[in-house]
């Protein structure tokens, strides 16, 4: 688990959502998360890097996780940037230890992950493309595909209507505390780590599938969902 | 003309005003007990129509019949092993869909089953028309149309229970089918338990229990079968993990095929009336503002009510009735006077004069919960119940305790969780009861005339400030902080019904006074004795004896032996704080007395560490018996009696100790 002595700096090479760095704050529990542009285009982005990790260091992490964003074009180039940057960087806070960190996604594989969720989009295939129902905002419908969870919660569940097939409504979801959902004309509360549980597919919508990007990436697409 | 005795069972799942249906067919006749070796609610009632006596029994709500909890597993024991002659099942129209599967469920039971569609009246509101003629004739079981609430329809359910108790009606119903992909293995799964199947379980029912995991009928069967015969059902088990969602999906698809005709859903897009309140009243913000507002409007009234009705009772009933008693017996021995005045009186009395504002208070909350809107209320209070180890429903027995701990604790058997439900019933002698309030409305004004408001309020405040702590630390430590699911239905709102609520009333009342009346009762009487010999002035009686021993304790929390006897006695019942200082301060002076007395000889350090421990005290006799019954443990009774006790000397020793810094000492 993230410490709290622990911030990151998300390295990027273009346009930022700017809720991106308080969202993987807050996902991953750092004590802060700043964004830093790094280049192919010289010193001032370089530069940005720097203020990146003067800010999270004067928040009072002892340790810096930087993570290329997947949007960042990694090659070669960039790479050496980075290293460069990892390196003037540990010089200029002698006590702060920089961890330079690979996102495991290179830009091929990042390419074919994205064509392979557009063939299964087209295909509508549905296993392995299902989201939890408790990513879904107010008004959106789905369908449940199905239940995670111990036998116990999986007949509770069944019983109260959450059967693959069934069309779930949205009623209510502010992003924390219990949702409210509408199943089989039943309106239900439903804390989020049950509605986590529920898999379904969003009707209307490609399934394209985001459960097999990374972390990070993931809660980001939720984070934009969010109702409100 | 010789009697026929019908039994019904009373099935449904929650919310479906299943209730209301019993309460109109039995009336006040009827009977509230446990079911044997269980903390569940039976109810029993009998009523006569035409020839036929019927016995009503009130099965436990449920969603299912699979025993994933007690209630489950007593509906359908009772339904298999009892043998009732019909089984009513309740269902409300608004929710027909869902309700549908507890149909579903009991259908393929031995017992022939009568539809009652209740709340017809809420539905149409809510644009959903059902056409229970066609539902009848796709289910082949009568199904008759309700509005309990207004008597409509019952006539015609008990007409329709004859016409199938009698074999008039042709009852053939259309069983829902396992999903047809899983067909073959149920057929394989019957094969292989069918000697093994105890009596008077139906085979093939418990071979699709079996596939849904049912642990009560696993359990059974497997005790019956050779290890090698159920290696092979294990087997069966482990392949088929999915099997009970093919079971509900079979019943879920049995359930639309009823419904494709006659059901008529509103217009896609129509803004129905429980979504608009719903809008406000499960809004994370305004749902909380209006709580708040809900929660202030019931103590208004209660109190505003009530607290007249209490002078009314006391100088129109109590005291009237002492002095006709001592007139009466003014020639007769005067410990048969003590005894009957002091003792007696005074604690009948007090219960007595408790009633307007306990009913008050009951009859507010079930107006609250009547209507649907607990389960709102629930759903808002989830955010912050949840730091405590315990979710929304875990709300509503906490706030009855507003009025009496009693109910409160018997009330958290809506909690299917028995770690929650345990965590609860400790939790919930920290909320302030009607008893610990009055206390605290009488010696407020005397200790503190310019702040008493103030005072009341910190107090009251302190105390649940307290509980919320005390559950933070519970959860970490004893319960490791578990998650709890939450899974909660939020009924639709409809008109109250004054009769459930009166029955709740009634029965919440009863409550009281079955547990905690005739222990206080009993206390009182105990109290004078102890107070009144041997000698005769109070200096010289055991209660003093005792007080006086237990001094250099009471010295850390700034009270004398008055005081501690005072917070002691309020084991027996909260209230007893008043009578025993009354007793102890100014015998025989009345309230005005008792008020300068008190004034005159207890500090402000002292009178507020002893406001202080009085309210996190020990919960009383009746509350610990209440808790004994509940948890079925006396470990954890003493465990959170042992708790209060440390909390509230230690709480009670802190105020003396820094309210002596700031020169409140003297």
């Amino acid at each position: 688990m993230a410490g709290t002595d622990t911030g990151v700096i998300l390295i990027a090479s273009g346009q930022v959502e700017p809720d991106l760095a308080r969202t993987v704050q807050r996902m991953g529990g750092y004590r802060s998360v700043e964004i830093g542009l790094l280049g192919a285009n010289g010193s001032r982005a370089q530069a940005d890097v720097r203020l990146a990790a003067a800010r999270v260091a004067a928040s009072g992490a002892h340790r810096v996780l930087l993570i290329p964003l997947l949007t960042a074009a990694v090659d070669d180039r960039f790479e050496a940037a980075l290293d460069e940057a990892v390196m003037e960087l540990r010089a200029e806070h002698p006590d702060v230890e920089f961890i330079p960190v690979r996102s495991g996604i290179l830009p091929d594989e990042h390419a074919r992950l994205l064509a392979a969720a557009l063939v299964r989009a087209e295909e509508g295939s549905a296993e392995g493309c299902t989201v939890g129902l408790s990513v879904l905002s107010a008004g959106q419908q789905a369908v449940v595909q199905r239940l995670c969870g111990c036998n116990e919660f999986i007949s509770q569940m069944a019983a109260l209507g959450f059967v693959p097939g069934s069309s779930v409504d949205v009623v209510q979801n502010y992003g924390t505390g219990p949702l409210i959902v509408s199943v089989r004309g039943g309106r239900l509360a439903l804390g989020r780590e049950e509605a986590r549980k529920v898999r379904v597919r969003v009707a209307g919508q490609p399934a394209y599938c985001r459960r097999r990007f990374g972390r990070p990436w993931r809660r980001v697409m939720r984070r934009g969902r969010r109702h409100e | 003309m010789s009697d026929r005795e019908l039994s019904i069972a009373l099935a449904g799942q929650p919310n479906v005003g299943k209730t209301t249906v019993f309460n109109l067919l039995t009336g006040m006749n009827q009977h509230v007990g446990n079911w044997p070796g269980k903390t569940i609610e039976k109810k029993e009632g009998s009523f006569r129509r035409n020839d036929t006596r019927y016995r009503l029994v009130d099965l436990p709500g449920t969603f299912s019949l699979t025993a994933n909890s007690p209630e489950e597993l007593i509906a359908r024991e009772y339904i298999i092993l009892e043998r009732p002659d019909v089984v009513v099942a309740v269902i409300g129209a608004a929710t027909l869909e869902r309700n549908l599967y507890l149909v579903a469920e009991l259908l393929p039971l031995p017992t022939p089953v009568v539809i009652g569609v209740n709340m017809v009246d809420v539905a149409e509101r809510e644009g959903i028309h059902i056409e229970t003629d066609v539902l009848q004739a796709a289910v082949g079981v009568p199904v008759v149309p309700m509005v309990a609430t207004r008597n409509q329809g019952v006539a015609e359910l008990l007409e329709a229970v004859e016409a199938v108790a009698t074999k008039r009606f042709p009852y053939q119903p259309r069983l829902p089918q396992i999903r047809p992909d899983h067909l073959a293995v149920l057929e394989e799964m019957h094969r292989l338990i069918e000697p093994a199947v105890p009596e008077p379980y139906p085979t093939r029912w418990a071979a699709l229990k079996v596939l849904e995991g049912d642990r009560e009928m696993t359990r059974l069967v497997r005790d019956r079968l050779s290890p090698e015969q159920w290696e092979a059902v294990h087997q069966i088990l482990l392949a088929h993990e999915d099997a009970v969602v093919a079971v509900a999906s079979g019943r879920y698809d049995w359930i639309g095929r009823m419904i494709r005709a006659a059901m008529v859903k509103p217009r896609a897009g129509q803004v129905t009336l429980t979504e608009r309140i719903d809008r406000v009243a499960t809004h994370p913000l305004w749902g909380m503002a209006l709580l708040v507002l809900v929660l202030v409007a019931i103590f208004g009234v209660t109190y505003t009510l009530g607290t007249p009705l209490q002078g009314l009772l006391e100088t129109g009933v109590v005291r009237p009735l002492a002095s006709w008693l001592e007139t009466t017996l003014a020639g007769g021995p005067t410990w048969l006077t003590g005894l009957l005045v002091d003792g007696v009186l005074g604690g009948a009395g007090m219960v007595i004069t408790f009633f307007p504002i306990l009913m008050l208070f009951f009859a507010s909350m079930g107006l609250v919960e009547d209507v649907g809107y607990m389960a709102r209320a629930a759903y808002v209070t989830d955010r912050f119940m949840h730091r405590m180890g315990l979710h929304g429903r875990s709300f509503m027995p906490l706030f009855l305790g507003f009025g009496c701990n009693v109910p409160a604790i018997m009330g958290t058997r809506i909690i299917e969780s028995r770690r929650r439900r345990l965590l609860t019933i400790l939790l919930a002698p920290l909320v302030p009861c009607t008893a610990r309030m009055v206390v605290i409305a009488f010696l407020a004004p005397i200790f503190f005339p310019e702040h008493a408001t103030w005072v009341s309020g910190f107090l009251i405040a302190l105390s649940l400030l307290v509980m919320f702590l005390v559950g933070i630390l519970l959860n970490r430590v004893a319960f490791q902080g578990e998650h709890i699911a939450f899974i909660m239905e939020l009924p639709l709102y409809h008109l109250p019904n004054w009769r459930t609520i009166g029955l709740a009333v009634w029965h919440r009342t009863r409550e009281f006074v079955s547990k905690a009346g005739t222990i206080i009762l009993l206390v009182s009487v105990v109290l004078w004795l102890l107070s009144s010999y041997p000698g005769t002035t109070l200096e010289q009686s055991f209660l003093a004896q005792l007080g006086l021993w237990l001094e250099p304790a009471g010295r850390l929390l700034g009270m004398n032996w008055k005081l501690l006897l005072a917070l002691l006695t309020s084991f027996f019942a909260k209230e007893n704080a008043i009578a025993t200082l009354g007793v102890l301060y100014a015998p025989g002076a009345g309230g005005s007395g008792l008020a300068q007395a008190l004034a005159a000889e207890v500090s402000a350090a002292s009178a507020l560490a002893f406001m202080v421990a009085q309210m996190l005290f020990v919960p009383c006799a009746a509350t610990v018996a209440v808790v004994r019954q509940e948890t079925g443990s006396w470990r954890w009774t003493l465990a959170g009696v042992g708790l209060l006790l440390v909390i509230s000397l230690l709480a009670g020793a802190i105020v003396y100790q820094s309210a002596t810094l700031v020169g409140w000492g003297s």
